[in-house]
């Protein structure tokens, strides 16, 4: 029997079935029981459902989803749901930061101008582009066997979690840019290069450089040699943008100089000068970028110093000195080593990698540029600086306030 | 032929498309099921003030914790609870809560509780109660990424019973219980309870003994900790008519269970050995009137050892109450007393006096150790009947110093004597019994009690 006999007879069938359906028999509206949109005015979140309602979901389609549901999760982790308190202040925060940074760009790009009555304010790229549901988790994803935690997921384009929540301080700015929103413009970064590819060159920057198994055993001031923001940002070449996008926007000017300043270095382990050493890809090493002879008359002997750090407990990178000195800025290195060359002679430990860290992370932020200009139609560094001045001036309070400020629901009496 | 194959269900399919007589399983669709199921959970949850008592287990390795929930319809919920992870203190915190439709109807805590979601958290848990490798020096066990790993989420099943809602935990299957309370009831007083009930197995008593219907003997051990050991005690087997041997070693089961306001759950039913080696499942326990836990379904009871196995414990030390003194032994006491401060001045007085045990010789034994002052005096003896509630002393030996005095002085040789004597023991609790009373099994007026140390 070929393909069109069993069209044909699929045909017979459904022309019977159409003439022998009972006449009487009533479909009816629905088999769903119909749900109101609205939130219920006798809930004890309905201020903040109906905000999240009129700012996220009337506006950008976009589920603001604070009460965890651990279907939305990864059932192989053990996650908790955030407290309602740091879920609503992270959700107003990611707002601030993160959709108002585009609607404030695109206001700027297109003053006065209207389509439709309406101001081109990002309403329609966030509304095309942005994730449809955001899923806020209290603790972090973390995997035991690598001794990593996941901060956040974007995931087909559609939905992105952040983690964590729970650990949020308002007060520490550093903890919050570490966790939530370089992770937000991280999760974006995927989002848009989900639906739109980056250029084919970014891939090819730093390949046989990637490591997707020990990245994390690996120093920051070691893989911004090779041409990596952060050492997540070596473990696969979409990290790498991503990680490129989100450092970009919230890392400080300070932070950022002294991460190429790590990138234009030699970097070595103490086992580089035994040819004995055992070379164990998955052991943490520390990494070097000077060193001294305690004793001049004797070359065999070198003493290493000045390590580098992704956070240390401030959660900024930093190089540590011989003792232990931890120094944020390029100024506060270059005075150390300024001083500690006055005592004795120092040397910068060769840069053997055939790599040029700096002019590679450049790069690469010049190709995230041209792919925001051009695919995008946005100005990279102008999303910087917005994004720079929202994360400095945010007024949690008058953000509460916005919550507050919707009207007391009216509860019908029936 | 296979033109007749083609033709033929869909005839049949013709004839019977058009039953309009089929009978309905349910009235409503599977969705609207799911709703009226949310509505009502929603409603059984909140009513009548909505406190209910959860019977928590978050794994197999620890016991169970109450914890109370009181419902708003609001959506928010109250939780009480003085647990260990949180320093042993009563607190109270809001929350967020719903009846979703997911696998089910299913109950959630979808915000954060401190008091509540710390057995899910998968944070490394820290603190006194740090979790050790015994094997390994007892160093701390890294729980990061794992936690308690307890459930948040549970599936909630169908209960006639207004005043249950039986629950399972939807990752781990843990059954859970929440059993309502009447609103007026003061949470922090109700936790104060339940640790009350906790609190009498934290004594100097770490076995108990659990007797089934058909009068077999169990030792229950670590009953304080939540998570309780079994062995059986060997038995004679009239039927048989041999002697079943049991072994505390292979033939121990353990199990964690929780403690509630009105006895002892297990997280789920368990089983327990016989000496034998058949196995019987054991699942809860409720405080009978007089003072001791029982499964009445099950016709089983757990009670104390019987005050002879408490005295034969070389663990125990027992202080004889010298205020307690009745009929011979209060005239013996007075008399020995005086002499004693005639002889040896009043800072040599009779001071303490032990049942205690000390090698006489080389076996550990019986003694009656009593104090002159600074001098130990030391009056062995052994035992004989030594049994349920019945008990033979035996004088055996002294040391030196015991030795010297019973001969100087008679009045407390003739005060010690009555020690060694047959005597009827009685423990002052069925549970916990931290006093045994002695009474002599020829004149039951004349006794004393002794303290366990």
């Amino acid at each position: 029997m070929n393909i069109l006999k069993y069209i044909k007879m699929s045909a017979m069938v459904g022309v019977i079935a159409l003439t022998t359906a009972c006449s009487n028999d009533d479909i009816g509206p629905t088999i769903f029981p119909e749900v109101s949109d609205e939130p219920d005015p006798a809930s004890y979140t309905y201020k903040f459902d109906k905000w999240c309602n009129e700012n996220f979901r009337d506006v950008y389609n976009v589920d603001f989803k604070y009460k965890m549901e651990d279907v939305e999760a990864d059932m192989n982790y053990n996650l908790v749901p955030a407290t309602y308190a740091n879920a609503r202040d992270l959700c107003l925060l990611t707002k601030y930061l993160w959709f108002d940074t585009y609607r404030e760009h695109y206001l700027d790009m297109n003053p006065g101008k209207t389509v439709n009555g309406k101001p081109i304010d990002g309403t329609e790229f966030l509304k095309q582009y942005g994730p449809r549901i955001l899923h806020l988790v209290g603790s972090p994803a973390y995997n035991p066997n690598t001794g990593t935690e996941i901060l956040g997921l974007a995931e087909g384009g559609l939905k992105v979690t952040l983690f964590k929540v729970n650990e949020m301080d308002l007060t520490d700015i550093n903890q919050m840019n570490e966790y939530y929103f370089r992770t937000m413009h991280h999760e974006f970064g995927h989002i848009l290069h989900q639906t739109k590819s980056y250029p084919v060159e970014f891939n090819e920057l730093s390949t046989g450089r990637y490591d997707d198994s020990s990245w994390q055993s690996k120093a920051i001031g070691y893989v911004a040699s090779l041409g990596f923001i952060t050492p997540y940002a070596s473990s696969q070449a979409r990290e790498d943008f991503a990680e490129t996008i989100a450092n970009y926007f919230t890392r400080s000017d300070e932070a950022m100089a002294l991460i190429k300043w790590m990138a234009a270095q030699g970097w070595t382990t103490e086992d580089a000068d035994d040819p004995d050493a055992i070379d164990d890809p998955s052991e943490e090493k520390t990494y070097y970028a000077r060193y001294y002879y305690p004793d001049e008359s004797n070359p065999d002997e070198k003493k290493y110093f000045l390590k580098s750090m992704e956070k240390d407990w401030t959660n900024r990178p930093c190089i540590i000195g011989e003792k232990d000195e931890k120094m944020y800025t390029v100024a506060e290195v270059e005075a150390y080593l300024e001083r500690r060359a006055q005592k004795q002679t120092i040397y910068e430990v060769e840069d053997k990698d055939k790599c040029d860290g700096l002019a590679l992370i450049e790069r690469k932020q010049q190709i995230a540029r041209s792919w925001f200009k051009e695919t995008w139609g946005l100005d990279f560094d102008k999303l910087r600086d917005i994004v720079q001045r929202r994360q400095s001036d945010f007024d949690i309070d008058a953000l509460r306030a916005s919550v507050e400020e919707i009207p007391d629901p009216i509860v019908k009496n029936n | 032929m296979k033109k007749s194959l083609f033709i033929l269900p869909l005839m049949a399919f013709a004839i019977t498309s058009c039953n309009n007589t089929e009978d309905l399983i349910f009235e409503n669709s599977a969705a609207e099921r799911l709703e009226l199921g949310q509505k009502e959970a929603k409603k059984k949850l909140t009513a009548d003030g909505g406190l209910w008592a959860m019977e928590y287990f978050a794994n197999a390795d620890e016991p169970g914790y109450v914890m109370l929930f009181r419902f708003d319809e609001n959506g928010s919920v109250m939780i009480s609870a003085n647990h260990k992870w949180i320093n042993n203190e009563f607190k109270q915190e809001l929350s967020l809560w719903d009846v979703i439709s997911d696998n089910g109807t299913v109950l959630t805590f979808n915000s954060y509780n401190t008091l509540f979601h710390i057995f899910s958290d998968p944070a490394d848990i820290t603190g006194p109660y740090q979790p050790t490798n015994p094997d390994q020096d007892d160093k701390p066990i890294d729980e990061t990424g794992f936690g308690h790993e307890g459930d948040y989420e549970f599936q909630i099943m169908s209960s006639d019973d207004p005043n249950v809602v039986r629950l399972l935990g939807k990752k781990r299957g843990y059954t859970i219980y929440l059993r309502k309370l009447d609103s007026q009831t003061d949470e922090k007083k109700y936790l104060e309870g339940i640790d009350a009930t906790q609190n009498v197995f934290k004594t100097k008593f770490k076995k108990f003994i659990l007797r089934d219907k058909e009068g077999k003997e169990y030792v229950m051990e670590n009953f304080e900790s939540g998570i309780t050991s079994f062995y059986p005690r060997s038995y004679f087997d009239e039927v048989q008519n041999k002697y079943i041997k049991a072994d505390s070693i292979s033939q121990t089961t353990s199990a964690n269970g929780i403690f509630t306001y009105d006895g002892f759950r297990y997280a789920k039913p368990f089983l327990v050995k016989h000496a034998d080696d058949s196995e019987w499942l054991i699942s809860e326990f409720h405080w009978a009137e007089d003072g001791t836990l029982i499964n009445e379904e099950d016709g089983l009871k757990l009670t104390a050892p019987s005050p002879a196995e408490n005295f034969d414990f070389p663990s125990y030390t027992w202080t004889i109450d010298q205020t307690s003194f009745t009929g011979k032994f209060a005239a013996a006491y007075t008399s020995a007393y005086d002499a004693v401060v005639t002889n040896l001045g009043a800072k040599n007085k009779i001071g303490t006096l032990d049942f205690s045990w000390a090698s006489d010789g080389s076996e550990l034994s019986h003694l009656l150790l009593s104090r002159l002052g600074t001098k130990r005096c030391q009056d062995f003896f052994t035992v004989s009947k030594l049994k349920g509630e019945n008990l033979a002393a035996i004088y055996s030996s002294s040391n030196s110093t015991a030795e010297r005095y019973n001969n100087e002085i008679p009045e407390l040789w003739a005060f010690k004597q009555l020690f060694f004597n047959e005597f009827n023991m009685k423990n002052n609790d069925p549970m916990t019994p931290s006093t045994i009373h002695f009474s002599l099994a020829n004149d039951p007026e004349s006794g004393f009690d002794a303290i366990l140390q």
